[in-house]
């Protein structure tokens, strides 16, 4: 097997790497496919500074490859690149999402995604990848791997299912040099030298999820209560509801209108099963509401439908992460869905229930970061437990079941604005990040020991 | 598509070699050049930028002039000529040929360059300048001990079981001495790190030692002290070698540890374990950097340094090198720096009046009779550059006429009442050499020069024909531009040396004649004694310093009872630029957008300032509002930004710089530079 061979011992960060691949493929600043991550880049006394440069890893079990819905990425087989296919790409971004090398670069001029190619008609020539063939100091290599003398990690180096093509030499020179200087007092936190990098995920650039993850429980649910004779709407207004809610997500596309490309995926893409099962969901939803309004199978599998989309919606965002340590989120649409259906169903018991399942997360992910949250976090917080517990608390006087989806919605929607807010993704920067945090814990510990 | 040989011409350590790949008359690509033994691997960020920086949008194609509303506008060649002509001649008339400045610096290295100063000796003369911004302090220290500047083949240092880089980041600032740095530290050398900082370069290292700035040779004459009362030195090497040596001993009688824990702020332990490392490990190589002998006490600094190099026995042997510059290769300098930087002695000269490159400003407002009328600038950019931009701002602004030779709007063209475009490495051949690599090179022309610019070869042969020097005198001086008449007047110069043949150096880099691949492997020292000199006579017929190496204070400093207001402004080069050059392209833009300070949080807390927030930086001579960056690897009382940015772009960090020399080697000792932070309210 070959790929890129990483020596942290030789590598200085001088970024000849990331110009070299520039050039070679013509990229304008500020976009490149290289990139280099300083560990401790503001020389904390405790630690080491070493770097890492990093590209696409070309990886065996590609995760872009695998997600992309319009299944835009394909394998040149001579030199084994993963490469997309700027024709099918519709700029969902998803990929960037599910690279957790940070891989798939977005071009906002283009409107669609861009990577390292492997420099795969050089290394199909015989030659190696411009970056590595232009390492000043020969910290970066590219060729046949060695197990003897190379390591499939290094520290810094995110780890995943992926088989990333990529082997490091041992980092001799990830120590410190012994210094001199009074060490740092106490009254500087790390907060005040650490930048938090790019999360990935930001609301600014996400409201279209947002409204639709808002709107398919309430969608779902809705569906539930005309078919149970608890709600009635106007079928057409109900249509009008749902292309919005189609449309909307769309919008989030670099290329709308290559949006049918995105069911080209759905043996391997979550993101395709979504739109393939909201697909579902909407047309069935639509005929029975509209021309088939006695035919309640029809409406029962449309509601089979919602839940399938539900479930599918909360896999697309495996990726999130927020620092809690568990991998399920209070916000998660599949239980937003059931908490909705209960309400207009009446039924006090699985909503309860579901209001007992949404709080204990919360409240867990909560204590568990309350001491990262800025005050109007808080705040928001706040407004959240008590919309959840207000809702057993207004039963209990006897207010109809109902009339709780005031405060329960408002709840809802805080918590699905701190899914988009709060959470991130994998990346190198948030790896080293996140191991500089963990390794100043230690130090500092050794230090009060 | 074509690979062809070529030498980057930069003021850089590394002169790296490197092919280009030019297709239908383009620069498409780069590849690195394993032939040069120094640089085999491949090029830096800077080198791979010159593909933007040949056809950036912003580069200057045509001659542009001021107009009234200080807008450039486009003019013709013929117009620029003539205006500039004009100009010459009336000057010359009325003020006389030293009423014009020619102000040039170490923008592109080039035989070629010294057409420039016939023109100008030809014109009837000019005033100059002399002194160099970058290393005469330095040279002349070590050309004073030890006869010549030279030292081993970069390569060689891989044989060091030592290695001290006292003040230089080489990580960043020649790239490519990693490699055999790499290579020593992987076969079990130490590597130990002199700087205020924690730079790229000390992360590599075993031991950083970070003393207040501008006290080095304190710290290397108490180290020589230990060295001596311990033993641990050289006997031998001394006594057949080394000139001076018993004055120096009974010099070292009032140092002590604790005097030197004092003067420079470091911990006694760490002065006894530096100096057991320097007395136990052989063979050691010092690499002192460039940036500590730009202090007012410089070039004393220096020979405190280079005596434990000396006193160890660590010279002319491989791995063991006093590091600092390496002139092997300057083959057709008929003067080697530091000499080539003094002022004309004779009154007679053409270029009888020179002026001081550290004191610029006041230098060119002094001149009397005649006063400066006009400046002619070309390969530098003194506003961003030279220390005390001020005072230099009312010297260009005081004077009537300025030509200034570049490819982009730098804060010098800016000034400039006719702007030449100038071309790039890229556009003319000519010969280089390497302060650093042991090569001569051929910088070869690959692609003609785009818009109407103009090699400054044939600018001055325009002028000369406009000022109607005779045929005979431009002909002999001025080459025509044609690339064949251009490889005539190079081949001329090889003729001195019949191994460097233009083909060759057409294939890539050529080795030195005479080349000393161990440095003073020969012990045969070029100094008045035949020995490498501790003491030196000279240094004080020259220089009135002390005839031996001895540690005064700067003339900025802070001592204890100081003001807890002041900081040392410390002004290092970047990777991401030489100088004031590569700043403005997107490419390098793109890791380094703007200007930042670097600062210890525990001092920016105590004046509450957070990081990312922008303060004011300044002191008597001027002010800067730069952007703040918390770093830990920082000594207290000391802030960081690197030097080079425009003042366009929100840097020039010589707007805090004082106008004052260097004690030998005519330098400049900008880092003498004192400041105060202020939160901006």
């Amino acid at each position: 097997m070959r790929g890129f061979i990483f020596d942290t011992n030789k590598c200085v960060a001088c970024h000849a790497c990331v110009v070299a691949c520039s050039v070679e493929n013509d990229l304008q600043a500020p976009y490149h496919w290289r990139d280099i991550d300083v560990y401790n880049e503001f020389s904390h006394p405790d630690l080491a500074v070493f770097n890492l440069s990093l590209a696409c890893n070309h990886c065996e079990e590609a995760e872009c490859m695998l997600v992309c819905p319009a299944n835009a990425f394909y394998r040149d087989q001579d030199s084994g690149a993963v490469l997309v296919n700027q024709n099918l790409c519709i700029g969902c971004k998803y990929c960037t999402w599910a690279c957790a090398y940070d891989a798939p670069e977005f071009n906002q001029e283009l409107r669609i995604i861009n990577k390292c190619n492997l420099c795969y008609s050089r290394v199909n020539g015989g030659d190696v990848p411009a970056c590595a063939n232009n390492c000043p100091t020969g910290a970066l290599a590219f060729g046949e791997f060695n197990s003897l003398t190379q390591k499939d990690i290094a520290k810094g180096f995110p780890e995943t299912s992926f088989k990333p093509a990529i082997r490091f030499v041992e980092n001799r020179s990830a120590r410190k040099p012994e210094t001199h200087l009074s060490p740092i007092s106490n009254s500087i936190q790390h907060i005040n030298f650490l930048n938090e990098p790019n999360r990935k995920v930001h609301l600014k650039n996400e409201w279209t999820l947002l409204l639709f993850s808002l709107m398919l429980p309430l969608l779902t649910a809705g569906l539930t209560g005309i078919l149970a004779g608890y709600l009635f709407v106007n079928p057409f207004l109900f249509g009008l509801i749902a292309t919005a809610s189609l449309l909307v997500s769309a919008l989030h596309l670099g290329k709308p209108f290559r949006a049918v490309y995105a069911m080209r995926n759905i043996r391997t893409s979550w993101l395709s099963r979504e739109i393939f099962s909201y697909g579902l969901f909407y047309s069935s939803a639509l005929t029975y509401l509209i021309i088939f309004p006695r035919f309640q199978y029809l409406g029962i599998l449309a509601i089979v439908f919602g839940l399938i989309c539900l479930f599918v919606v909360d896999r697309v965002y495996k990726y999130f992460e927020d620092g809690s340590g568990i991998r399920i989120n209070s916000s998660w649409v599949f239980f937003t869905g059931l908490l909705w259906i209960s309400l207009i169903l009446q039924e006090p018991l699985p909503l309860f229930f579901v209001i007992f399942l949404k709080l204990s997360l919360y409240l867990f992910r909560k204590i568990k970061l309350w001491s990262g949250l800025k005050i109007q976090q808080k705040i928001y917080s706040f407004f959240r437990i008590i919309a959840l517990l207000t809702a057993p608390l207004l039963y209990a006087l006897d207010v109809a079941l109902i009339e709780l989806f005031y405060p329960l919605f408002i709840g809802e929607v805080i918590d699905r604005l701190e899914f988009y807010s709060e959470n991130y993704i994998k990346s190198p920067s948030r790896q080293v990040y996140e191991e500089v945090i963990a390794d100043l814990g230690l130090a500092s510990n050794q230090y009060e020991s | 598509m074509k690979l062809i040989s070529t030498a980057c011409p930069r003021n850089c350590y590394s002169t790296c070699s490197f092919k280009v790949a030019v297709d239908k008359g383009k620069i498409i690509n780069f590849e690195p050049h394993p032939d040069n033994r120094a640089t085999p691997e491949g090029i830096c960020l800077k080198g791979l930028s010159y593909k933007e920086r040949v056809y950036s949008k912003d580069r200057i194609l045509y001659p542009m002039e001021k107009n009234r509303a200080g807008i450039f506008k486009r003019i013709s060649w013929n117009s620029a000529l003539k205006q500039i002509t004009e100009k010459l001649e009336y000057y010359r008339k009325t003020a006389g040929p030293q009423s014009v400045l020619f102000y040039e610096s170490s923008g592109m290295s080039g035989l070629l360059n010294e057409i420039s100063l016939k023109f100008w000796e030809l014109y009837g003369g000019a005033t100059t300048s002399y002194g160099n911004l970058c290393w005469p302090a330095g040279l002349e220290a070590s050309r004073l001990s030890l006869g010549a500047n030279r030292h081993n083949v970069p390569w060689d240092l891989e044989n060091a079981r030592l290695i001290i880089m006292w003040g230089k980041n080489s990580v960043e600032t020649n790239i490519q001495e990693s490699i055999p740095l790499e290579k020593a530290l992987e076969k079990g050398a130490r590597l130990v790190v002199i700087d205020p900082r924690r730079t790229p370069t000390a992360d590599k290292s075993h031991l950083l030692i970070q003393p207040r700035p501008g006290t080095d040779g304190a710290l290397a004459l108490g180290i020589a002290k230990i060295l001596i009362d311990t033993g641990h030195i050289d006997n031998e090497f001394i006594s057949n070698h080394v000139y001076g040596f018993e004055e120096f001993r009974n010099s070292l009688s009032s140092w002590s540890v604790s005097k030197v824990e004092k003067i420079t702020g470091i911990p006694s332990p760490y002065i006894q374990k530096l100096a057991s490392w320097i007395g136990e490990i052989q063979p050691m190589t010092i690499l002192p950097g460039y940036g500590m002998q730009r202090y007012t006490n410089g070039g004393q600094t220096i020979r405190c340094l280079l005596s434990l190099q000396v006193i160890t026995g660590n010279i002319g042997k491989p791995g063991a090198c006093w590091h600092y510059a390496n002139l092997q290769s300057y083959v057709f300098d008929k003067l080697l720096e530091p000499l080539s930087y003094y002022p004309s002695l004779s009154k007679n000269t053409p270029f009888r009046r020179s002026i001081s490159k550290a004191k610029l400003g006041i230098d060119m407002l002094a001149q009397r009779d005649p006063e400066l009328k006009m400046a002619w600038v070309e390969r530098g950019n003194p506003l961003s550059q030279n220390p005390d931009t001020n005072t230099i701002i009312k010297a260009f602004r005081k004077l009537e006429f300025i030509v200034v030779v570049d490819q982009f709007m730098t804060d010098t063209a800016r000034e400039a009442s006719i702007i030449l475009p100038a071309k790039t490495m890229f556009e003319q051949s000519d010969l280089i050499g390497s302060y650093w690599n042991p090569y001569v090179q051929l910088r070869q022309k690959l692609i003609e020069p785009p818009g109407e610019v103009k090699p400054e070869t044939e600018i001055y042969r325009l002028l000369a024909k406009g000022l109607n020097f005779s045929e005979s005198i431009i002909d002999t001086h001025f080459p025509d531009s044609n690339d064949k008449a251009i490889e005539l007047w190079l081949k001329t110069k090889l003729k001195v040396y019949p191994d460097l043949n233009y083909d060759k150096l057409k294939e890539g880099p050529q080795m030195a004649p005479n080349l000393q691949e161990i440095a003073f492997e020969d012990y045969k020292f070029d100094t008045p004694s035949g020995k490498i000199e501790l003491y030196s006579s000279h240094a004080v017929e020259l220089w009135k310093v002390d005839p031996l190496p001895d540690y005064i204070e700067t003339e900025e400093n802070i001592q204890e009872n100081d003001s807890k207001e002041l900081f040392y402004f410390l002004t290092p080069n970047t990777k991401n630029r030489i100088h004031s050059q590569f700043g403005n392209l997107d490419v390098i833009k793109q890791f380094d957008p703007d200007p930042v300070l670097d600062i210890h949080p525990e001092e920016a807390q105590k004046r509450n300032i957070k990081n990312g927030e922008v303060v004011r930086v300044f002191n008597s001579r001027g002010e800067l509002r730069i952007k703040v960056r918390y770093q830990l690897g920082l000594r207290r009382r000391c802030v960081f930004t690197a030097n080079g940015w425009w003042i366009s772009e929100g840097g020039g960090t010589n707007l805090l710089s004082a106008p004052r020399e260097t004690d030998m080697g005519y330098g400049t000792a900008f880092h003498d530079n004192l400041v105060k932070i202020e939160k901006i309210v």
